[in-house]
């Protein structure tokens, strides 16, 4: 077994070009795919404006949290512009946000502290109201919070109160309404990986199961050469060729994933902990793939008819469950394949 | 030693050999011929235990095949026609690679020999890929035999190399079969079937069409067979002849 890992890790450093290219490749996807997605899935947010008459640092605050949401396109317009742009639809509505908003909301009112300005042609804009308002409930909360303090302890008191009322809604708010997920589109727990990277992780998937297929090539060519048969020949069995050649090509294929997982982390912006759970689904799927395809290397004996069943299965995996969209949710086959299993 | 009793061999639907009836005796050599896709191969990779047959009976030393594969492959050495060597070693790492590899124990008296015989050690810190074709039909067949068989089989062994080297690797494997060891190989060279056999086969279509000396091969017939066949014929007819 030994001599076989050698002989076979010693020939794949042979092909160091096709070693290298394995690597740069997702180096380029990467980075050079980051634009596309992001623009993607700009397409598939909510455009709303947003008029600040207040320019306090509450309605900043609220501004700025606002931009965290993937779902939002929020654009600062002011209030001609914005109205323009409603009324052509190029966003669904604008949220004016007049002056007094800090004031109003450190008394604890909410009464009228936002106008909403929608056409009849507006259909999502009711999601963004509901984050808005959100939003301005936790300031006013905090807020009023800290007030109570101030009222106590002096105006010293009150930013730390704030902040500390602040704290009490992150990761999650303390106290919130649960609702229970039955069925639809989106599962619990996957949610909060932006629609971009799932749309990477999709097609490094699709690149790796290219890269295991194309991995056998070698495989095909030492049964044509009469390689694996002087090997069976020679030791009786062929039992370390296989299992110097899993182990080193899984070796490989966990490094490739590895290696895009971690050029995501600073391309992308995302948390090791919102990826770690994907990429341990992933290495999980690629082994499955692997061991699959190892399995029909075994019996086929047709070098064409192994890299066109490869193929058919790699881009019906790709086209029918590796794009997130609704849209492509009622294509049931897909939850066969490897990208189903991954977004199912 | 090794007999074959109306041997059949399928593809899927194809017959490839039918009713195959040979045998070969200890210290014999027996050369190959015949038109592509005749099942020379076929038959070759059969007497390997590469192959399965479909039909008929396969016996080494008048016991079936089937019972005994593991004892044959220590006593037979298969050499295919295409050069299978790991590719980016030196020579001297080929060999050692394949020693390590072979699960019977090497006579390193043998392989020094065989080494020396086929001028191996002159280019022992070569990279094989490097190597021309000569060179590496020597190696390709040194690894083949490094376990000392009783039985070589040879599946074109002077295939695609030049007439120095050629005549080098007759040579050394007439002197094989002169120490003892049984040579099966195919060849499409009247030269090499001429200076290597006593006894030749000739197949076509998956059958044996003449299995005799190289005397009796004057006598036969060409007329009734395929063009390729009687080209073939006609071509070893003359080269015996003028001997």
């Amino acid at each position: 077994m030994v001599t076989q890992l050698r002989l076979q890790l010693f020939r794949m450093m042979l092909r160091w070009k096709s070693l290298l290219f394995l690597f740069l490749f997702p180096l380029v996807i990467v980075t050079g795919l980051y634009p596309i997605l992001s623009v993607t899935v700009s397409g598939t947010q909510i455009p709303i404006a947003w008029v600040d008459q207040d320019n306090s640092e509450f309605s900043q605050l609220v501004y700025d949290r606002l931009q965290e949401n993937e779902r939002l396109n929020i654009k600062p317009l002011n209030q001609e512009e914005a109205g323009r742009q409603v009324q052509t639809g190029e966003v669904e509505a604008v949220f004016l946000i007049e002056a007094g908003f800090e004031e109003q909301l450190k008394t604890g009112e909410t009464g009228e502290i936002i106008n909403w300005i929608r056409s009849e042609a507006s259909t999502l804009d009711a999601f963004a109201k509901e984050k808005i308002a959100s939003e301005a409930v936790r300031v006013m909360l905090n807020s009023k919070a800290a007030q109570f303090v101030a009222d106590r302890q002096g105006e010293e008191a009150w930013e730390g109160t704030f902040k500390r009322a602040d704290s009490y809604w992150v990761p999650e708010p303390l106290f919130q309404m649960e609702f229970k997920w039955k069925r639809g589109v989106e599962k619990q727990g996957g949610a909060a990986l932006p629609l971009s990277v799932q749309g990477m992780i999709s097609f490094l998937l699709l690149y790796v199961m290219g890269v295991t297929a194309y991995l056998y090539r070698q495989w095909f060519e030492d049964k044509k050469t009469g390689l694996l048969e002087r090997i069976r020949l020679s030791t009786g069995h062929v039992y370390y060729y296989y299992g110097a050649w899993l182990l080193i090509q899984f070796a490989l294929l966990i490094s490739v994933t590895l290696f895009v997982f971690a050029l995501m982390v600073p391309v992308f912006h995302v948390t090791w902990s919102l990826l770690t759970p994907w990429m341990l689904q992933l290495m999980v799927i690629i082994s499955i793939v692997h061991v699959f395809l190892f399995m029909m290397a075994i019996t086929l004996r047709s070098s064409g008819l192994f890299f066109s069943i490869c193929a058919s299965i790699i881009l019906a995996s790709f086209l029918l469950g590796g794009i997130p969209l609704e849209s492509l949710d009622g294509f049931r086959i897909g939850k066969w394949l490897p990208h189903g299993w991954l977004f199912d | 030693m090794i007999r074959t009793e109306a041997l059949e061999k399928h593809y899927k639907q194809k017959l490839i050999l039918h009713g195959l009836s040979w045998d070969i005796k200890s210290g014999e050599s027996v050369g190959i011929t015949g038109p592509n896709g005749a099942g020379k191969t076929t038959f070759l990779k059969l007497l390997a235990t590469i192959e399965k047959p479909t039909g008929g009976g396969l016996y080494f030393e008048e016991k079936p095949y089937s019972t005994q594969v593991k004892r044959i492959r220590k006593r037979i050495g298969y050499i295919p026609q295409e050069i299978s060597l790991f590719e980016g070693l030196k020579v001297k790492e080929q060999i050692n690679a394949w020693r390590k590899l072979s699960a019977q124990a090497i006579d390193e008296v043998h392989v020094k020999n065989m080494m020396e015989v086929l001028r191996l050690n002159e280019v022992m810190d070569r990279r094989s890929d490097d190597l021309s074709g000569g060179w590496k039909r020597k190696l390709h067949l040194c690894i083949g035999l490094l376990h000392k068989p009783e039985i070589c089989l040879l599946d074109e062994p002077t295939a695609g190399i030049d007439m120095a080297a050629k005549v080098e690797i007759i040579d050394w494997l007439k002197k094989l079969n002169d120490s003892g060891m049984t040579l099966v190989y195919i060849s499409h060279d009247w030269y090499e079937l001429e200076q290597l056999s006593k006894r030749l086969l000739l197949m076509d279509e998956g059958s044996i069409v003449f299995d005799g000396g190289k005397a009796e091969l004057k006598h036969l017939p060409t007329n009734e067979y395929s063009r390729e066949l009687a080209n073939i014929v006609h071509a070893g007819k003359k080269i015996v002849v003028h001997k």
